[in-house]
């Protein structure tokens, strides 16, 4: 196990790594532009090579990208260039909002579809139907529309939930929780059709050889269910869950635009789009490092479930 | 399974009962009066780079004051100067400071302070800067006098000590490292640094030092929430949870059904830049019959009315108040305009480039077909937002879309000529430098008042006759807001100033 464990955080540290580098060199290419974009259109050419030479961006992007992650390694992620906030900062104010959203919709989806797929290859009839028709619908959706049916209905019509903003969960639990149902519901409900995965390996499973052994030596029918289908349905399970974590990372950063929630994904936005390195560089590292943790507590589960996979 | 579905909706409807009684509570007699504004993004509080015009300004208005004020309509009234006057020549002018006005960390406001910001602005390299560019000199008189010396006369100082130039900065304050997220000015409030994050939220508290124009504002509270995206802003604006936001022609007609107030305030220009007037990458646009030609190509009407749905006004005049001397009007007339082209050697027609911004405006569209009519193909070269200034500057593109402010923060018409006309304005893309307007601008900037005005006149005239730009429509500036809150329209500026928000009575 330990040694599983450390092979996955080296694999972790390499990925940061060369995701870091490969943004950093695509960002640098561009030079005198950064400096230019971020003095503004008012900018005299003086000014913008004062600012080229105060950034360090006449550097050739090797040394600036070995200059910050040098900095980075120490946890100093440098200061933005656009705004000169501490990088670090940014990113404790931003990431609490990201991640409220990211697990409340990882573990409600993980939840929704285990037990809706159950339900559905068990039962079958009109829940599994109804788990087929969602899967189709679900994904259709795209969800900053869904986002902003959601708002129409439960915010400004009903006036029951807030339709934007973020409240730390230190600050006001009750708040936090209220602010977040809409935009979790609009996620999860684009990553419902991991329901059928859990239904078809359900399924696939029950009709094993195995299975029809273990009944015929007289297990009871709930021993059968929760201690080998189960365990043998979940590893496909997990494995969509892994990604869904990423897609669900790329849905809240859609849906933190339509709720207005200061979270990674407005500050990824307008860091990219004026070139502010430092900033990117910062939220490209904390995403890396979210969906390495995430992937490894995955893998550790299913190694749980199924000491086959834990070699 | 049944129990989890209860536990979910249990929570569920905790969470609606917690959120109806904290979101949207009528506030009493006794509860702070709170002002929550949408804004788009909170910049910089470094006086060098942040925003002397737009939501920008309205942003650190409550808690920097200027030196000058400028009031909703354009008139310049005493602020933390009480008086102020040119010498004949035009190049010194001498302020008389306010007494006894402290700053917020407790620092005493003199001409000391005051010199140590224009220190700072002259030093440090920012987007503002161009608006020190006169000042040779600054010198405190005694401990309530300032006298500032240019190199020549300059329009624009005074429109300058009411935006950025003008806004003060605790000495303290400017000498740290956290001046562009945490402003220390005599504004009449403070910022909350608790409960403010930069980028994200801003939160201005009362003041305790008593403020010299503290009646004007009637807020305890003042919330600035950084929002990105127009829907998310009407959606608070609807739900309650902003007072006022910016909105676009486009949301004009949902935010009025929903029973909120819109501002219309005359706005930016729409031109079509014809930059390259000497022809440097493009040789018809020397011949202004050419650029002529260009200028009735385009159904002005139809434009306002398929882009902004009727939100603006066909472009003329640039400057309200002031009517051109002599120039050109140009009605939409394509036959003339194909007889211009005939006669300046372009029958067989040209091609033209500019940038496209990918804002996905139907303005690149109608501005393409419209020229194809008269026989000029337009391309236009779709370029990355991180690109988009030094694109645009590059002098590659004869000619650019742009919106520029002929109006003007207060009304100063010089907003529009230093930064278009001049031979060193940014706008001046291709730096074009033409003796009869050169002359016109100097006429400008060496008179004052009445003649000044009849100098801008004759400008406004020289352009539509030499047709530098092709306006194409002014739009409307809108500024939605909640029926409680009442506030101005600010001449030139797209958003009202701060102090003229009020609650509704």
């Amino acid at each position: 196990m330990p040694l599983f464990l450390l092979r996955r955080l080296a694999g972790g540290i390499v990925l940061t790594v060369a995701v870091t580098a490969a943004t950093a060199m695509l960002i640098f290419a561009g030079g005198a532009d950064i400096a230019r974009n971020i003095a503004g259109q008012n900018a005299q050419p003086e000014q913008i090579s004062a600012l080229t030479e105060k950034l360090g961006l006449d550097r050739p992007p090797l040394v600036q990208y070995a200059d910050w992650f040098g900095s980075a390694v120490t946890g100093d992620f440098g200061r933005s260039f656009v705004t000169n906030q501490p990088v670090a900062g940014a990113l404790s104010d931003r990431l609490p909002a990201t991640l409220s959203i990211l697990v409340l919709a990882v573990v409600l989806t993980a939840v929704l579809s285990a037990l809706l797929g159950a339900l559905a290859a068990l039962r079958r009839g009109w829940i599994d139907r109804m788990v087929q028709v969602f899967n189709v619908v679900g994904a259709a959706l795209p969800t900053f529309w869904v986002g902003l049916i959601l708002v129409l209905v439960f915010s400004i019509n009903l006036g029951w939930l807030p339709a934007t903003g973020f409240t730390p969960i230190t600050q006001n639990p009750g708040r936090w929780f209220a602010g977040l149902v809409l935009p979790v519901i609009a996620l999860v409900i684009g990553s419902l059709g991991t329901a059928a995965i859990v239904r078809s390996s359900i399924i696939d499973v029950s009709r094993m050889d195995f299975v029809r052994t273990l009944r015929a030596h007289g297990l009871s029918p709930s021993e059968v269910l929760f201690k080998h289908i189960f365990r043998n349905a979940a590893p496909p399970f997990l494995a969509i869950m892994s990604m869904q974590v990423i897609a669900l990372f790329g849905g809240a950063v859609i849906i933190e635009r339509v709720f207005a929630i200061p979270g990674l994904g407005t500050l990824a936005n307008n860091a990219a789009q004026t070139g502010d390195v430092p900033m990117v560089l910062g939220v490209v590292t904390v995403t890396v490092i979210v969906i390495v943790i995430v992937n490894l507590l995955l893998d550790l589960i299913t190694g749980w479930l199924n000491p086959k996979v834990r070699v | 399974m049944r129990r989890s579905l209860l536990a979910v909706g249990g929570a569920l409807a905790a969470a609606m009962v917690l959120s109806a009684c904290s979101a949207g509570a009528p506030e009493g007699d006794d509860e702070p009066k709170v002002l929550t504004l949408g804004v788009v993004g909170v910049e910089s509080f470094d006086p060098v780079n942040m925003a002397g015009a737009g939501e920008g300004l309205t942003i650190w208005q409550g808690v920097y004051d200027t030196l000058i004020t400028i009031e909703a309509d354009g008139e310049r009234v005493p602020g933390l100067a009480t008086e102020w006057a040119f010498d004949d020549s035009l190049t010194t002018l001498t302020l008389e400071l306010r007494e006894g006005v402290e700053f917020s960390d407790g620092a005493a406001f003199d001409a000391d302070a005051v010199k140590a910001n224009f220190d700072h602005f002259t030093e440090e390299p920012g987007a503002n800067i161009a608006m020190a560019a006169a000042i040779t000199e600054v010198a405190a008189v005694d401990e309530n006098t300032i006298e500032i010396s240019l190199s020549q006369p300059d329009p624009g100082l005074e429109t300058a000590l009411g935006g950025p130039l003008g806004a003060m900065v605790s000495p303290a304050a400017l000498a740290g490292e956290d001046l562009d997220t945490t402003p220390v000015g005599t504004g009449p409030y403070v910022m909350d640094l608790d409960r403010s994050a930069p980028g994200s939220e801003v939160v201005f508290t009362r003041s305790d030092a008593d403020h010299w124009n503290a009646d004007v504002w009637a807020w305890d509270e003042i919330v600035m929430k950084v929002m990105f995206d127009q829907s998310a802003r009407l959606n608070a604006l609807r739900a309650g949870e902003i007072d006022a936001t910016t909105i676009t022609s486009q949301a004009y007609d949902e935010v009025e059904s929903a029973g909120m107030q819109v501002l219309s305030n005359p706005g930016d220009t729409i031109a079509l830049g014809l930059f390259d007037r000497d022809g440097a990458v493009q040789p018809a646009l020397a011949d202004v019959r050419v650029r002529q030609a260009i200028n009735y190509a385009f159904d002005r009407k139809e434009m306002l009315e398929a882009i902004e749905l009727g939100h603006g006004s066909p472009a003329g005049a640039l400057w309200p108040g002031i009517d051109p001397v002599g120039g050109a009007t140009y009605e939409y007339d394509p036959e003339k305009a194909r007889e211009l082209l005939a006669e300046a050697g372009y029958s067989e027609g040209l091609s033209l480039t500019g940038v496209d911004l990918g804002t996905g405006s139907p303005l690149y569209a109608i501005i393409t077909d419209r020229l194809a009519e008269i026989g000029i193909e337009m391309v236009w070269q779709p370029v990355a937002p991180t690109d988009a200034i030094a694109e645009m500057f590059s002098q590659k593109y004869p000619v650019l879309n742009t919106a520029y402010n002929g109006v003007g923060v207060g009304g100063d018409p010089w907003f529009f000529v230093s930064g278009y006309l001049t031979p060193t304005a940014i706008w001046n893309v291709f730096k074009n430098d033409d003796p009869e307007l050169g002359a016109l601008v100097e006429e400008a900037r060496t008179s004052s008042g009445g003649a000044r005005d009849e100098a801008y006149a004759k400008i406004d005239g020289w352009l539509s006759a030499n047709a530098w730009f092709a306006p194409l429509y002014q739009r409307d500036y809108l500024y939605a807001t909640s029926p409680d809150v009442t506030v101005e329209p600010a001449l030139g500026n797209a958003t009202p100033y701060l102090w003229s928000f009020t609650p509704a009575e």
